[in-house]
């Protein structure tokens, strides 16, 4: 005895091609709906950028304008705040502070801080980083806390917003983030950490102070952020680093900090380097060195020439011969 | 009054700046990526400035300035660019950029900016 009859199997292929077709209706419908949403949200952008930007760029006073911008309210209002919120990021000076006191007004630092606490990541991630956009002096501790978030992602952006308040503890905020769990990429940290150094004098003096930190990760992430601002005066720590730190890693960033910062009297250390057991240290080091003028690289480059190197050997004969004085009388 | 083309896929940035130099009595012109800037410089001959965003999907700011150099132009180009992007400002100079700007940046300077590159035709 079998169940498949033709009835059966009339109305079982009925009820599938009914699902599918459900289905495709259910898609087109979300999608003309998205469509729909993401139209009305530029247009609402279309109507709330020149509004924002003449408010930014206004040499006087405008109270009928600030009022518009300031009574915003409901889908408008959202738009308004994403565009002031997106023209702040670009601006500094008179029109920055201007925007800040706009978006005050409006309300929106305490809604961000709710959001901040939200049990969300996302939700936590995206108020951080406005805040930070912010940078009113009353988020500074929030800010910092949140750098110690369970999630890296909200973490990695609290670093990120804490570099709105440079200076040692913001610094110290972020190196602390590396020391212990390792989800929080050192790139984030070293971006965070050139602005802080960037802008601050007490930042700087405790990334340099990060150079002989007891953890790995701190001192190459400082090692890398001194290279990145360019920092000169630091060529010598960064030498020492190279020539005596126990971890390859570290050594790298100090050799390769050294190919922007390097100096005269970096030049026994990245000899030193060229004979490291690790090939990208070995590497580096003599980058770095070639970085440096011909005068005072000469006896080092000539030394590194006469040892064999299968990665060295290649890069320095790619070098262009420095010029001679025949060929220039 | 000067020309201005303004290249910049971020619609903000672009009202901000257009916004700007029209205040200051320029006429401006308004690109959303390189390949249209090179399309707008195809068929107007009158620009005399670009004000170019160094990140742009497709290409970029400094791939842009380095086409235009490549077909002999004298074109005036001041380069907006993050402050991460320094590095590749190293770039944007070998290429030919003129004057670039970090963002953030201040209106004023950089209308400053356009007016003193204006200034040295």
């Amino acid at each position: 005895m079998t169940l498949l009859t033709p009835h059966l199997i009339l109305v079982a292929l009925a009820a599938l091609w009914t699902l599918i077709a459900a289905t495709v209706l259910l898609i087109l419908l979300s999608h003309a709906l998205r469509r729909g949403r993401s139209r009305h949200r530029e247009e609402l952008d279309r109507r709330a950028r020149p509004l924002v930007v003449r408010f930014a760029l206004a040499e006087e006073d405008d109270p009928a304008l600030e009022g518009t911008l300031a009574r915003a309210s409901g889908a408008f209002g959202d738009r308004v705040d994403e565009r002031l919120l997106s023209v702040l990021e670009t601006l500094r000076g008179d029109s920055r502070e201007r925007i800040v006191a706009l978006l005050v007004d409006r309300g929106h630092p305490p809604r961000l801080r709710r959001r901040a606490r939200s049990r969300r990541t996302t939700v936590r991630a995206a108020a951080l980083r406005r805040l930070g956009q912010l940078a009113l002096p009353t988020d500074e501790d929030l800010i910092r806390g949140a750098t110690a978030d369970p999630s890296p992602v909200v973490a990695a952006i609290a670093i990120r917003a804490a570099a709105s308040y440079p200076g040692r503890a913001s610094v110290a905020a972020a190196l602390e983030r590396l020391r212990g769990r390792g989800e929080v990429p050192a790139l984030v940290v070293v971006t965070s950490l050139i602005a802080q150094g960037a802008a601050s004098a007490d930042a700087l003096a405790a990334i340099r102070e990060g150079l002989v930190d007891p953890s790995s990760r701190v001192r190459a992430a400082c090692a890398q952020t001194l290279g990145e601002l360019t920092s000169t005066a630091d060529a010598a720590a960064l030498g020492r680093l190279l020539r005596r730190d126990p971890t390859p890693g570290v050594q790298l960033a100090a050799a390769t900090a050294l190919e922007r910062v390097g100096r005269a009297s970096a030049v026994p250390a990245l000899l030193d380097g060229t004979r490291s057991p690790w090939g990208p240290v070995r590497t580096h080091s003599l980058l770095a060195l070639l970085a440096l003028p011909r005068e005072v690289t000469a006896a080092a480059l000539a030394e590194v020439a006469r040892r064999p190197d299968p990665l060295l050997t290649p890069l320095l004969a790619a070098q262009p011969a420095p010029p001679s004085p025949e060929a220039h009388p | 009054m000067a020309h201005i083309l303004v290249v910049d896929d971020d619609p903000d940035i672009v009202e901000l700046v257009s916004l700007k130099l029209r205040a200051g009595g320029h006429e401006v012109t308004v690109a959303g990526s390189g390949e249209a800037a090179r399309d707008v410089l195809a068929s107007r001959r009158d620009v005399d400035l670009a004000v170019v965003d160094h990140m742009m999907p497709g290409m970029t700011g400094v791939d842009l300035v380095r086409a235009l150099r490549a077909e002999g132009s004298q074109l005036r180009i001041l380069m907006l660019t993050a402050r991460s992007q320094e590095r590749d400002l190293e770039n944007g100079f070998t290429a030919g950029v003129d004057d670039y700007m970090t963002k953030p940046f201040s209106p004023r300077e950089l209308a400053a900016r356009v007016g003193a590159m204006l200034a040295r035709r």
